[in-house]
């Protein structure tokens, strides 16, 4: 029996962690003086939106640890208890799309929040942009926002989607983004947070 | 023969040299002289008639419009039709075999001048000789028993037994799809033959049958058993062949071929279980009217498509010939509420009746397998049909904006409601009618399905799913209004890309069954080869090759050898002569 | 791909590099079905055509370029330059980071300390772990195998903490450089990874309705463009860490693991006898290794050719430095031999198997479609 593989699951036990663990990046930076910021991101206070965590700046500026570093300006409670959202990749690293496949790992596991993954636009309530938008890639974005029902959502994941650093153009040159959540890649606690905030909830 | 009947056959071939002259004129005759047999046939309650008459009616409205080819279309039509009139109508053996080879050998004039090739018409008029020839043993034996020549009581199962096999053939189902016969004559017609061909010409097929049986009163239970299975395993290759076809015609003939299965079966039942004798009878009227209506409107709409590829063919969509062909499709699946959807709910559920009452016998198995079969075959025929349907209608260019509606469509509009009106209306000629008060179904308008006398096997009501139907659509819209509706491209990854073809539609199946099926997946042609074709060819030159070296060693041109064989008479004619 | 700078083993040669589109013959009721570029199966952006006459593929032609980027190197100083290069591919980030350091340290003739060679096979095989265990959870995922692929799902995770947590980064950014290595590998402990994928893989080999998806799937007949894990699963005793020596891998008894069939059972197979390997690459390794960080001339001149056995395959960099800055630039990512493998392999099989045939190869995306300007 030991060999079937649903026992070997229950024998593993629940790993879903309840408490938030600690990471230093990407988290939100504190500091203060001249820095020469590669990005642009530190200006007049720190600008997570354009920031890609270099550590350039450090030690002048620190992290905090402070996770919930994502901008909601939109949020629909409609997706409370359901909340389908559609990945499309215009020109990432792979970073994002890792990080992304990683949230639905047991140690997070996003579908305790009643936050899903669809294979079609057609399905999905957000539709979430990762990396810089590709000359050719932009038909496609635009067609798949066109093709999802309303209300929807527009959540650009990274600070490529979200300011367009260091590649290319952002996410909301072409259609508005709800919400924003910058890292390179954003920390798993970060996103999750920006999905549950998105969907009407408080936050992880 | 009433006044009536002789004027309609007279009428029928009056209509031969006057479509000569002028098309359309004999077409109108034809269908004008329809009518006038149905209402007569409704009168006589000749149940057959009844079916064929209105299908006629409904088919020449449809040539009315649709003929484009020669001269030589229409008075052929009329004559085929003139042939099957004198079948219903004849009261003798010979008569019957008349009007069985008019019909026989108009039809296959026709095939044969539409392609000018000889393969398909030959094929016909071999497999149809075959089934004359058994026939007219049968015929003979029943003449010899009976000393004469009308329809009379026959002592013996014997020629029913022959006849079956031989109204079998021409239904499509003896031996065993070989060469496909029936799908490639009834593909290489005009669409207004074709349509004659595989709705009324396999009726007759049927009408045979029962009216050999009708005069047979002692039924061997052994021959109901063995045309049940023969029924059920053409119903399940029928809708195989049928899903993987890509030739529109000959997808619909494949279906013929499943559907006469299907009657068959029922065929097997009313031959061999005595106290679902009425039941059986009605399930076989039913289904015979349901196929014969559908499969005419279906292929009144394969008359509209440009070519014959599923995948390359193209037509013009446009709401009517959507809405006609959805209703032609369902009924052909077999859904309520239409008339399709009792026939094939009466076949399965009276096999399964019937073998709820054998019960411990072993011969229930034969049932429940013959069910099976049908089951299965069921679902690879909706499977074809809605491979049909999509790529016939809803994938189809949109309507340019000049074109007029084209008069062909009235006809398979008619077709398409009758086939709603008679489902809906069905509980008026099904023998066994009850009601659930408890549930809100009246009383007389839930079909019935009874194995042992008495007990309530199954039942269904397609007055009720109707009427659910437009409650249920009434008080959606009520309650929530016209929805909001946005139009968009459709989805396809953020690209443009090509069609799924039918031939890929299907394909999954065609790999799957390749060893069944003889399909070669990197072969640029795609062909589909008959298994049980390719089993008779090989026996064909067999046969040839032993005989042709029987032959020469036989004949073998020595003097020595045929010195033996006049000695060897002599002794053999000697002994017989003395003993 | 079209015209651009291609770098065979030594040589620099500009003209169409790779083939990466084959036509296909039509036959009856045969057409060109499109996949992607989005679409829910794919982790990237990618367009794939298939000639099929439904069920089968015929031909398989993948274009890359749909989310291609320009990576503006040229000009800027080594520093600048290495936050770019970094970022083309992350979860190879080390990789990349690594081979690009390889050859600025051969363009200006460095040479970096023992220890610090010994903490970069640390890292090197991290990231080979991390994404073996990845690539594996993906191709059980594609099985719908529920508790195998959440359990190495969890693996992934663990192990992006302990690089988060010894480097700084989850993913290797800004902790390597030429002459650098930002990591504390002292004590590193991975017994508990080691034991759970043991486990795990010995169970999945024995899984008949895994086994049978991978098995005769995407089978390798033209080995021309093979590299890394697919090539080593072919039968090829190819390694770049057995054949270019900047690396102390001889060091540590280092073995290179081959398989025997070409097909992607092979490719798993391999990909999981390496994690086993690197695990025990690290527990050797990680008793040398030192971080630290040495000066690097700002302006420095010369070409060098850095090259590394990314978790993928081969993976180099060409360099030519002017006065401290990038003045040329060139890239052989192993995703790029991997997409022309898997087009060649999946000629015969049907549309059920692509799943697993592409995560097979464990190719990304990301590194082909960059332009460096």
């Amino acid at each position: 029996m030991r060999r079937v593989w649903f026992i070997r699951g229950l024998r593993k036990g629940v790993l879903t962690e309840r408490e938030n663990r600690v990471f230093n990046w990407s988290t939100s930076l504190e500091g203060s003086g001249e820095v020469k910021c590669p990005t642009d991101a530190i200006r007049n206070g720190w600008d997570s939106s354009k920031c890609i965590f270099c550590r350039r700046c450090y030690p002048s500026y620190k992290p905090t640890g402070d996770f919930r570093i994502a901008q909601v300006r939109r949020s629909e409670s409609t997706f409370k208890r359901s909340f389908h959202l559609y990945p499309i990749d215009v020109g990432s690293c792979g970073g994002c799309n890792h990080e992304l496949k990683l949230i639905s790992s047991p140690q997070y596991d996003l579908t305790r929040f009643g936050i899903f993954f669809t294979n079609t636009p057609r399905h999905a309530d957000a539709i979430l942009v990762m990396g810089v938008v590709s000359p050719r890639m932009r038909e496609a974005l635009l067609r798949a926002y066109e093709a999802m029902p309303e209300p929807k959502l527009v959540i650009a994941l990274g600070t490529c989607a979200a300011s367009g650093r260091l590649f290319g153009d952002p996410v909301e040159r072409y259609i508005g983004v709800d919400v924003m959540v910058p890292g390179c890649p954003p920390n798993p606690l970060t996103i999750l947070d920006a999905l549950i905030k998105a969907k009407g909830g408080k936050g992880v | 023969m009433n006044l009536l009947n002789v004027a309609v056959i007279a009428l029928y071939f009056a209509s031969v040299p006057t479509a000569f002259f002028n098309r359309k004129v004999g077409y109108a005759l034809t269908s004008a002289t329809s009518l006038l047999f149905l209402a007569s046939s409704i009168e006589e309650h000749a149940h057959f008639a009844v079916i064929s008459s209105l299908i006629w009616a409904l088919i020449s409205l449809f040539s009315l419009s649709y003929d484009h080819y020669g001269r030589w279309l229409s008075p052929l039509y009329s004559l085929t039709i003139a042939g099957m009139t004198i079948i219903l109508l004849s009261n003798n053996y010979l008569t019957f075999l008349a009007g069985w080879e008019v019909m026989t050998v108009s039809a296959y004039i026709v095939i044969g001048l539409n392609r000018r090739n000889s393969l398909p018409a030959f094929s016909f008029m071999l497999f149809s000789e075959l089934s004359t020839s058994l026939i007219l043993a049968g015929f003979a034996l029943g003449w010899g028993e009976t000393g004469t020549l009308f329809f009379t009581e026959l002592p013996s199962p014997l020629p029913l037994v022959l006849c079956t096999f031989g109204f079998a053939v021409k239904m499509g189902l003896l031996p065993f799809l070989v060469s496909e016969w029936l799908p490639m004559a009834h593909g290489s017609a005009p669409s207004n033959v074709s349509a004659l061909l595989s709705s009324t010409m396999t009726l007759m097929g049927v009408y045979g049958i029962v009216k050999v049986w009708s005069l047979t009163p002692q039924v061997p239970e052994v021959l109901g058993y063995l045309i049940m299975l023969l029924g059920s395993f053409s119903v399940f290759f029928g809708a195989l062949y049928a899903y993987v076809s890509d030739h529109v015609k000959g997808l619909l003939a494949f279906s013929t071929i499943e559907n006469n299965g299907s009657i068959l079966t029922a065929i097997g039942v009313l031959f061999s279980a005595p106290t679902m004798r009425e039941v059986a009878y009605s399930v076989v009227l039913i289904f015979a009217l349901a196929h014969s209506l559908a499969k005419a409107g279906l292929f009144m709409v394969s008359g509209g498509i440009n070519g014959d590829s599923l995948t390359q063919g193209g037509r013009r969509k446009s709401a009517e010939v959507i809405v006609g062909e959805t209703i032609l499709v369902i009924s052909m699946s077999g859904l309520l509420p239409t008339i399709g959807g009792v026939a094939v709910w009466g076949n399965l559920e009276m096999l399964f009746a019937y073998a709820s009452v054998l019960r411990t016998n072993i011969t229930a198995l034969i049932l429940i397998a013959a069910g099976a079969m049908v089951a299965v075959g069921e679902g690879f025929a909706t499977g074809a049909l809605v491979k049909l349907f999509s790529f016939t209608s809803l994938f189809s260019e949109p309507p340019r904006r000049d074109e007029r509606r084209e008069g062909w469509t009235y006809s398979m509009l008619g077709s398409a409601a009758l086939v709603v009106i008679l489902g809906i209306s069905s509980s008026s000629f099904f023998p066994l009618r009850g009601g659930a008060q408890s549930l809100g179904i009246p009383e007389g308008t839930l079909l019935v399905m009874q194995g042992i006398p008495g007990e309530t096997f199954g039942a269904i009501s397609p007055l009720m799913v109707t009427s659910l139907i437009t409650l249920f659509a009434t008080a959606s819209f009520l309650a929530f209004g016209r929805p909001k509706v946005r139009r968009t491209r459709p989805w396809n990854n953020g690209r443009d890309g090509e069609y799924y073809t039918a031939f890929a539609f299907s394909n999954n199946v065609r790999m799957m069954l390749r060893s069944i099926l003889r399909f070669r997946p990197w072969e640029t042609s795609g062909t589909v080869t008959n298994v049980f074709w390719l089993i008779l060819y090989r026996l064909g030159k067999g046969i040839a090759t032993l005989s042709r070296k029987f032959g020469r060693t036989f004949m073998n041109g020595s003097v020595a050898w045929y010195m033996l064989y006049m000695i060897l008479a002599f002794i053999i004619v000697f002994l017989l002569s003395v003993f | 791909m079209g015209r651009g700078l291609c770098l065979y083993e030594e040589v620099l040669v500009r003209e169409d590099c790779w083939p990466l589109s084959r036509g296909g013959e039509r036959g009856y009721g045969d057409f060109r079905f499109s996949y992607g570029p989005s679409a829910g199966g794919l982790l990237e952006s990618v367009g794939v055509d298939l000639l099929t006459s439904g069920e089968l593929v015929k031909e398989l032609t993948v274009d890359p370029g749909f989310k291609e980027r320009e990576v503006k190197v040229k000009g800027k100083s080594l520093e600048d330059a290495l936050l770019l290069v970094e970022r083309i591919n992350v979860p190879f980030s080390f990789s990349h980071s690594l081979a690009f350091s390889t050859a600025v340290e051969e363009a200006v003739d460095l040479e970096p300390p023992r220890g610090l060679k010994f903490s970069r096979i640390v890292a090197l095989e991290l990231e080979r772990i991390r994404n073996h265990l990845f690539v594996i959870a993906r191709l059980t995922e594609a099985a719908s195998l529920g508790v195998p692929s959440y359990h190495l799902y969890y693996l992934v995770e663990e192990v992006n903490r302990v690089i988060d947590a010894r480097c700084g980064h989850r993913y290797f950014v800004g902790s390597g450089g030429p002459l650098k290595m930002e990591c504390n590998f002292a004590d590193l402990r991975l017994g508990k990874v080691e034991e759970e994928f043991k486990e795990i893989f010995s169970g999945l080999q024995e899984t008949r309705i895994f086994v049978d998806r991978l098995q005769d799937n995407g089978r390798l007949i033209e080995t021309e463009w093979v590299t890394g894990p697919a090539a080593r699963a072919s039968g090829l005793k190819l390694d770049a860490r057995k054949e270019w020596d900047s690396l102390p891998y001889s060091d540590l008894g280092f073995q290179v693991q081959v398989g025997e069939e070409g097909d992607a059972l092979g490719r798993f197979i391999v990909r999981g006898e390496e994690v086993l390997e690197s695990l025990r690459l690290i527990s050797s390794a990680s008793r040398e290794a030192q971080g630290g960080s040495g000066e690097v001339p700002s302006s420095g001149e010369g070409e060098g050719l850095g090259r590394v056995e990314s978790p993928s395959g081969d993976l180099a960099y060409y360099l030519r430095l002017n006065r401290g800055s990038v003045e040329e630039v060139a890239l052989l990512p192993p995703s790029l031999l991997n997409l022309i493998s898997f087009s060649l392999s999946m000629r015969g099989n049907v549309f059920t198997d692509f799943q697993f045939n592409w995560e097979s190869f464990g190719i990304w995306i990301s590194e082909v479609g960059v332009k460096f300007a």
